[in-house]
């Protein structure tokens, strides 16, 4: 291969697609398209947040302004924390939609997330959404499949590349050339959208780790695209008419892009299991009252527990304890169902697990499955960051209602009525600040699918070059 | 120039050339003639490398196709029938384009230009669009490649079938222009009288097979073509080989 | 006439000859089979889940009754207090629920309700633990392989039903017999129609009475919406096909089309919709609400303690205070509650609104509807069970004012939660309309086009 004709080859062609005006005009609507949904994103985004902002504010305002309160009360009353909302998923909104965002924070049950943006929907809802991310996944494919079907593919292009090879330049070259001149283009489209994507974190505070995240989201649709621009070539130059090499193609990438990502999950839901949400309460509900074995019931477990608090303070009367006993109690049936809820929800996550494990698998088959999770998380809009969420809210959860129960056990009630306290002032120094899972963390999680994007991608140009090779050698 | 031993293609059970020997010197056009599918096609398809001979061997100025296709196709010229071109570019950029690919030294467009106009592209047509060029204007293009490339062969495969009277008379001046300057020429053509014209020497194929060849000047366009018809039906008595 | 049947003979048979189109058919039917299987499974699911909420009532009845049971003789025990009787009122899924899973995940299915239970009796049937990832991804039911799918394989079956012949040059001779070129290609469609389609709708029908309850008239509903939506894509790729020159053309103009109608389409209008008339913030809504509630609770607990009537009631006075207590409290409520709600709504009839534009949504809006996985029927749902609970509060205050504690006997005549399927034929009306003007504007387009350019001019 000469290097200064791969030059010439991709720079004819490249000058070819921009004359081509259909090819000129869709690559730009594109561009507009994903360039406003990042806009209307970020616009929405914002509307977002500042909406988040101001009801963690407002739910601040309503604890606070409970009056003097039983805290064991305002434990049930409950505290909202709210999801954080994060720049990037301006571009790739990822399963936004599908999380809830509330968490509503009381004692004995840990609350799955509520309010749903996809609730309150119609027919229209069930159709995806458009993004950016959405723009590259699934159109800018298709763009490459059409604008590159033919390049060798057809009567017409088959006597271009004979005049091409016959003025000296081999198909392998010719083949360089063209690979060059596609991925410019999806370089173009890629390097738009993480232009996108910095200018949304710089308009958000400008995060290092987010600029960071931009970048690896815009080297994966990189390498996604170069998948395509492999095999669109490499099926121009191996099928004999462009009708052929097409239908090929179109077949793939309907596969890839819109049956796989639909039939994978469902696939992956009957090998791991979830349970309905009222299944799954009342397991828990059973558990918490009958033990992890069924057969250890909570009455005797607190019987056990009282005799070992009278025995540890040397008394044998519940009046006689330094403390209020209805506060250990709290504090010991909230460890309890704390850990029942626990081991169910590790349960739970690991069938998640076991869910993107069978994705990641299948991604070997179809690359959309490996490009779409890592941008979404990257995005920070994937599950594994509202898993994070969650648990950190549950780890605020647990403190701050194991600190009302404590104050209920240093304080025995007064003998006219229940023990009140400004539940306010109690929990001050408790404030819920989710913080983002750091970078690598995140790489840590998507090394699979960003190892199998690159084995696409050069598997891709590998089949492209070998088909050029092939169409060098004369029969 | 143009060198071919025993040169043999078999697709399969099929013998699309047998056993070809020829030898086109600098300077010299030869004209190959005969039927579709009489082999013509797939000669000019073995001195440029697009096929691999059965059994024999192709040299193109020395150099053996076979084992240098990329070498042996720096010193050639092909002209099929009809020249594809990118159509969105000129004139001009379609002849860098492919000055570039045959690494012509000097590939400026300066000079392509000259070339374009020696070709005889009117100076108005050099900047427009090939989709709206004619087929008599895309062989000149063609032509125009191989004043840049100085090319030692030309491979012409039917580059006049389908021009008009003019167009196609052009063409051979500018063929003529390029023996003159040296070039070796093989001519796959139905143009019985044009080949006549043009061609030192003629052979007819039939079969895979080089029937005869003769000079051209030897025989009259009627003698021509009784010989030519005479060599499609039987095997001829040889006038002389 | 007989012309018009020696045509549409030959294309038949041609068409049988085409093994491509045997293999559409069936992969067509392997699909709808696993849709229709998913669908199925999804509704068992669900009855599942029903089934565990009806049974709290059970639970709850069995420990009242052992109170009852403990009670001294002349005690009244807590559980004859008549405000904490449990309602569970569910939202069965429909008999068809294995066409769609449409809107039903996204409302909730059933309340946790006593008779004074507030805005929250939902809540529970709002949260899910699924994975969202896979929800996101869209369930792979019968709908989605009709509305997403069938179109694909009718486009491979029809996208060169013209310009393939024009390519071959058979065309010219077709065209060169005394037929309109209209008839030629209605002849053409009428093939495909009778070949691809006409199974197609057959299947659909077929794996849907296979795994779901037998109900006629929404099988009949969906072989029809089936047809008609047939009838559009064939209607499309004729319309291509009396433009298009090229078979390749042909084919990327229809799956581009199919990408506008069935992808692009929608996700634009949905962020249209976004745009316009944005979700109302429910967080905002439910912080809102419990400050009201904080308020109400303060002037409750500020109130002087009640004097308790002598002879004291059987039933005790604090109760009815709480009862109007907690009316009052929704009557502050109220102005926040309608806000939202008429928010909800309004964003609501603009994504409706969508289907009148787009076939696509046009026929999951149908199946949805057909399969009672709609949003209107789960609206309905909420709207039937506050009513419902309104009509426990008119028996609780009977109950208060007759100061009459529950009796066993008397939580065995209970008021009963009655669902009322609401009004289908409209919209399913409406939906079919739109369809089908769709099929026809595409007919009229190819009709005319042929009209004003001869076939082979274009």
């Amino acid at each position: 291969m000469s290097a200064p004709r791969v030059w010439t080859v991709a720079a004819t062609q490249l000058r070819l697609m921009s004359r081509d005006r259909r090819l000129a005009w869709l690559t730009g609507l594109l561009a507009l398209v994903m360039l406003a949904s990042a806009a209307v994103g970020q616009s929405r985004n914002a509307q977002l947040q500042a909406d988040r902002r101001a009801a963690a504010a407002e739910a601040q305002e309503v604890w606070r302004s409970q009056g003097p309160t039983n805290p064991h009360g305002a434990a049930h009353f409950g505290q909202d924390v709210y999801a954080p909302v994060s720049p990037l998923a301006a571009l790739d909104p990822g399963l936004s939609d599908h999380l809830g965002v509330a968490v509503r924070l009381e004692g004995h049950s840990q609350n799955p997330a509520r309010e749903r943006p996809v609730e309150g929907g119609a027919a229209l809802s069930r159709f995806g959404g458009f993004s950016a991310a959405w723009a590259l996944k699934v159109l800018a494919p298709l763009m490459i499949i059409l604008a590159g079907f033919s390049t060798f593919a057809g009567e017409r292009s088959r006597e271009l590349l004979s005049q091409e090879r016959a003025a000296g330049a081999s198909s392998f070259t010719l083949m360089g050339g063209q690979l060059l001149a596609l991925s410019t283009w999806a370089f173009g489209l890629v390097a738009a959208f993480t232009a996108a994507g910095l200018a949304l974190v710089l308009a958000n505070g400008a995060a290092a780790a987010d600029m960071l995240a931009a970048l690896a989201m815009g080297a994966a649709f990189f390498l996604y695209l170069a998948v395509f621009v492999g095999l669109t070539l490499a099926a121009s130059a191996s099928f004999r008419t462009a009708r052929a090499a097409l239908v090929a193609l179109l077949c793939f990438w309907a596969l890839s892009t819109l049956a796989a990502p639909r039939l994978v999950p469902a696939l992956a839901e009957q090998l791991h299991p979830t349970p309905a949400a009222p299944v799954f309460e009342k397991a828990v509900t059973e558990e918490a009252k009958n033990g992890a074995n069924g057969h250890d019931p909570a009455d005797k477990r607190l019987a056990a527990f009282k005799a070992e608090t009278l025995r540890h303070y040397g008394v044998t009367r519940e009046e006689d304890l330094p403390v209020n006993f209805a506060g250990l109690a709290l504090a010991f049936g909230e460890r309890n169902s704390t850990q029942t809820y626990n081991r169910h929800y590790a349960r739970l996550f690991d069938a998640y697990e076991g869910q993107a494990r069978v994705q990641r698998w299948v991604a070997l088959a179809a690359p959309e499955l490996a490009v779409g999770p890592l941008s979404m998380a990257f995005a920070r809009s994937d599950l594994d960051a509202h898993l994070r969420f969650l648990k950190q809210a549950e780890a605020f959860r647990y403190r701050l209602i194991q600190t009302l129960n404590a104050d209920v056990a240093q304080h025995k009630p007064p003998a006219d009525g229940p023990y009140l306290a400004d539940v306010g002032a109690l929990t001050r120094h408790l404030r819920f600040a989710p913080r983002p899972a750091a970078l690598g963390e995140v790489w840590t999680r998507q090394r699979a699918n960003a190892l199998v994007l690159a084995g696409w991608a050069a598997l891709a140009f590998a089949l492209a070059g070998f088909a050029g090779l092939r169409l060098e050698r004369p029969q | 120039m143009l060198t071919a031993q025993a040169l043999t293609k078999r697709f399969g059970d099929h013998l699309a050339l047998d056993g070809l020997d020829l030898h086109i010197a600098p300077g010299e056009v030869f004209c190959l003639l005969g039927a579709n599918g009489a082999g013509k096609s797939t000669t000019i398809k073995l001195f440029l490398g697009f096929l691999a001979p059965t059994a024999g061997r192709a040299l193109v100025d020395g150099v053996e196709v076979a084992a240098d296709p990329i070498r042996a196709r720096s010193r050639l010229l092909y002209i099929p029938e009809q020249v594809a071109l990118h159509e969105e570019l000129t004139g001009l950029e379609n002849l860098v384009y492919f000055a570039r690919l045959g690494a012509v030294p000097d590939a400026s467009p300066r000079r392509l230009t000259a070339c374009l106009e020696e070709a005889g592209l009117a100076p108005t047509a050099v900047h427009r669009r090939v989709s709206g060029y004619s087929k008599g204007m895309r062989q000149k293009v063609g032509v125009a490649l191989a004043i840049a490339k100085g090319a030692k062969a030309l491979l012409l495969d039917e580059p006049t079938s389908g021009l008009d009277p003019q167009a196609s008379a052009d063409f051979h001046d500018l063929v003529a222009r390029q023996r003159d300057a040296g070039a070796a020429v093989l001519m796959a053509t139905h143009d019985l009288f044009r080949a006549r014209q043009i061609a030192d020497r003629v052979g007819v194929m039939r079969g895979g097979k080089l029937r005869l060849s003769f000079d051209a000047q030897e025989l009259s366009a009627q003698d021509l073509e009784a010989v030519y018809l005479q060599a499609m039906v039987a095997e001829p008595a040889p006038l002389r080989s | 006439m007989s012309r018009m049947w020696t045509l549409l003979g030959l294309e038949i048979r041609l068409a049988g000859r085409d093994r491509v189109l045997v293999w559409l058919v069936l992969g067509f039917a392997m699909m709808a089979v696993y849709g229709a299987w998913t669908g199925a499974r999804w509704r068992v699911e669900r009855a599942a889940a029903i089934a565990t909420v009806a049974a709290e009532v059970e639970e709850v009845m069995a420990a009242k009754r052992e109170q009852f049971a403990n009670a001294a003789p002349g005690e009244i025990p807590f559980a004859a207090m008549p405000q904490v009787t449990p309602f569970r009122p569910v939202l069965e899924p429909g008999p068809l629920a294995a066409l769609s899973i449409g809107q039903a995940e996204a409302y909730p299915y059933a309340a946790r309700m006593l008779p004074l239970s507030d805005e929250t009796l939902f809540d529970a049937f709002r949260l899910h633990v699924d994975n969202p990832a896979v929800r996101a991804s869209g369930r792979f039911d019968l709908a989605l392989v009709i509305v997403l799918l069938m179109p694909i394989l009718l486009l491979a079956a029809t996208y060169d039903i013209w310009v393939r012949e024009r390519e071959r040059g058979i065309a010219a001779l077709t065209l060169s017999q005394p037929i309109p070129p209209a008839a030629v290609l209605a002849t053409k469609a009428l093939s495909r129609i009778l070949l691809v389609l006409l199974p197609m709708v057959l299947i659909s029908a077929g794996a849907l009475a296979a795994f779901a309850q037998p109900h006629l008239p929404g099988l009949i509903a969906t072989a029809v919406t089936v047809f008609l939506y047939g009838l559009f894509w064939i209607g499309l790729a004729v319309a291509v096909n009396v433009v298009a020159r090229r078979a390749t053309t042909a084919a990327v103009a229809c799956g581009a089309l199919w990408l506008v109608v069935v992808a692009l389409g929608p996700a634009l209008a949905l962020a249209a919709v976004d745009v316009a008339r944005p979700p109302p913030s429910a967080i905002a809504r439910t912080n809102a609400l419990r400050a009201i509630y904080l308020q109400h609770r303060a002037e409750v607990r500020a109130r002087p303690p009640m004097a308790e009537r002598i002879p004291a009631p059987r039933i005790p006075d604090r109760l009815r205070v709480f009862m109007t207590d907690i009316v009052r409290l929704e009557e502050r409520k109220a102005p926040v509650l309608a806000k939202y709600d008429a928010a909800v709504a309004e964003r609501r009839k603009w994504l409706d609104a969508a289907r009148l534009v787009l076939p696509s949504v046009a026929v999951q809006d149908a199946l949805d509807r057909i399969a009672g996985a709609d949003a209107d029927r789960a609206i309905a749902f909420q709207h039937q069970t506050l009513a419902f609970r309104g009509q426990t509060r008119r028996w609780l205050a009977d109950r208060f004012a007759a100061d009459a504690p529950m009796t066993e006997a008397d939580y065995r005549a209970l008021p009963v939660f009655r669902f009322r399927e609401p009004d289908l034929q409209t919209a399913l009306a409406l939906d079919w309309l739109v369809v089908a003007a769709g099929a026809a504007g595409l007919a009229l387009f190819a009709l005319r086009r042929v009209r004003r350019r001869p076939l082979l001019e274009t």
